[in-house]
């Protein structure tokens, strides 16, 4: 059908004869459908046939979209070789060594015995009022916080969430300190979780055209939706995310190099100046000095934190310490560079100090914890 | 095995892409990228839409070349389409949160089926009349570009290419005896009418 419809409408754009049983066929897909009729208007339009000629002959822009796929898929076709012979290196390493770590990767979760030493972040905030006051959320119990601008602030079950409707934007800061996390509930239903070492300040009440917060640190969202107000989160003063979806991690250390916006749902547009990138699910968006998206991100590991885990796979010795310098509120020292150790595996985040730091020595990671300064020595406990 | 490919109906042109060949690729993505990013962007007036998800379509085909190997090369393109077609279908249910107002116009509702099928006899229709352009000298074909994507009239063609106006008509007059399909004869006709009538 499909292609003798295509006949014959070239034959009536070249003003040729059609046959009787070609004017039927003709009759019958114009009856079947609006969009039918539609197209065949279109057809006869010379606009739309300028419209497809321009995209067909813009050749400079088809080469540059070559050039794009070349580099996003036909070069990276050593890559993964490369990859996988590394991946089957550190699986050598780990065989050699005998480890029970290896053993148990299969689980990817390690059990650890807890022992009494640094212990492990917990629930907890500082909020700051509209006025400035400051309220330390990690031991409230179920209750109102605060009143403002009509807008009721409460705790539930270690919660933050806001009731009521105000009309002024009175600003609200909530301040995550090392070793504590916090999930809470913004005005419009907007669902946050906040990691160690960072930030986020949003209004009491949504007013405007847009819904807007500010961020610092790391913070998984899942935005309410809302049409008629966009959801717009603005990064490090660096970069915003302009929401048209549900979930995503953004990941904006400032230690890291870049602000990694991760998206699980739905979709979001980055914002740098005037560059922007909308994102789909299972894409990261890396921002530096420009845009840059990856596909294929293993998002468990960028939600691992917010599901109360560590996971080290393809994780430098560096970017673990740093997040265990947030996560247990200890310094990391090194004492002669940054060994060279693949690390793997995943853990629970409920672990003390001492228990995590065994499972490092079983990958190789020599070092020394002295109160809470951890110096990382030289070498490979492996060998 | 040959390592040039001059044409898209090369009978080992599948073969040789399932076999890694850069060369053969290009050629399949040169013939289908345009394709699909018309047909994109007459679904999500988006252009940025458009070439993500004709990338990404392309993409698909690449990930799966092997089991091409034997597959024509029409069996290849209604993979494209169907791929493309579903993340166009995709994109507009996920994009209910719209940021922009112009968005909003452009993505408000979502594509019917009928939409879908129309689209792609149209875009079918187009490429037909496209083949025709195709046969065309190298010269007329740039001639075609300047007009249809530089939007360019026959004095700045002349300008660009260091030749006379009168030149630049003749090479249309050519390029109109072959061209059949009324809709590019109308299309060439209306500017050197045009400026036909200027120069009286």
């Amino acid at each position: 059908m499909k292609t003798e419809i295509t006949a014959i409408l070239y034959k009536h754009v070249r003003e040729e004869e059609i046959s009787p049983e070609e004017g039927v066929l003709l009759e019958a897909w114009l009856q079947q459908s609006a969009a039918n009729r539609a197209v065949f208007e279109q057809i006869q339009d010379e606009g739309e046939i300028d419209r497809y000629l321009a995209v067909m002959l813009d050749f400079q822009h088809t080469e540059n979209a070559f050039q794009l796929f070349r580099e996003n898929k036909l070069t990276k076709r050593s890559i993964p070789l490369y990859r996988r012979w590394w991946a089957a290196a550190s699986v050598l390493l780990l065989l050699g060594a005998g480890s029970y770590f290896f053993a148990n990767r299969s689980q990817h979760v390690m059990p650890v015995a807890a022992v009494s030493d640094i212990q492990p972040g917990k629930a907890g905030a500082i909020l700051t009022l509209a006025d400035g006051s400051e309220i330390l959320l990690d031991t409230m119990q179920n209750g109102s916080v605060a009143i403002q601008g009509g807008v009721i602030a409460k705790v539930t079950n270690g919660k933050l969430s806001y009731e009521g409707n105000g009309d002024q934007p009175l600003y609200n800061k909530i301040a995550i300190p090392k070793a504590r996390q916090y999930q809470l509930r913004l005005p419009d239903g907007t669902i946050v979780w906040l990691n160690s070492a960072s930030t986020i300040r949003y209004p009491t009440a949504f007013t405007g055209h847009e819904r807007k917060v500010e961020i610092t640190g790391e913070a998984y969202f899942e935005v309410a939706k809302n049409k008629e107000m966009p959801f717009v989160v603005n990064v490090n003063n660096k970069m915003a995310v302009e929401v048209l979806g549900t979930h995503f991690n953004i990941n904006a250390y400032q230690n890291g190099d870049n602000i990694a916006t991760t998206l699980l749902e739905g979709a979001v547009k980055i914002v740098r100046g005037n560059e922007q990138r909308v994102i789909r699910p299972g894409e990261q968006a890396q921002v530096n000095t420009h845009i840059e998206v990856t596909n294929k991100i293993d998002t468990s590991q960028v939600m691992a934190w917010r599901n109360g885990m560590f996971n080290f796979e393809n994780t430098s010795l560096l970017e673990v310490m740093r997040q265990l310098e947030r996560w247990y509120d200890i310094d990391v020292v090194y004492e002669k560079g940054i060994p060279d150790i693949d690390l793997i595996g995943k853990m629970t985040r409920d672990v003390p100090l001492n228990g995590l730091l065994k499972n490092l020595k079983e990958l190789g990671v020599n070092y020394r914890l002295e109160g809470r300064i951890l110096t990382v020595l030289p070498g490979n406990a492996k060998e | 095995m040959p390592t040039n490919f001059l044409h898209i109906d090369h009978p080992d042109l599948l073969s040789s892409i399932a076999d890694g060949n850069e060369k053969a690729m290009e050629i399949l993505f040169h013939a289908y990228y345009p394709r699909l990013k018309y047909f994109c962007l007459d679904l999500m007036k988006d252009a940025a839409e458009a070439q993500d998800i004709a990338q990404d379509a392309i993409a698909a085909f690449w990930d799966r070349r092997e089991g091409f190997r034997d597959a024509t090369v029409k069996a290849a393109g209604t993979f494209l389409f169907t791929v493309a077609r579903n993340k166009c279908l995709d994109h507009k249910k996920h994009l209910q949160v719209r940021l922009a107002k112009q968005d909003e116009i452009a993505g408000g509702q979502e594509i019917s089926e009928d939409v879908l099928e129309a689209t792609i006899i149209k875009e079918d229709l187009f490429n037909r009349i496209f083949q025709e352009v195709e046969g065309l000298p190298p010269n007329q074909v740039e001639l075609l570009k300047m007009i249809f994507v530089e939007g360019l009239d026959t004095l700045e063609i002349a300008q660009k290419l260091g030749i006379t106006p009168n030149n630049v008509r003749n090479q249309k007059a050519r390029a109109l005896e072959k061209l059949r399909a009324v809709l590019l004869k109308k299309r060439l006709i209306l500017p050197f009418f045009y400026l036909f009538m200027k120069s009286l």
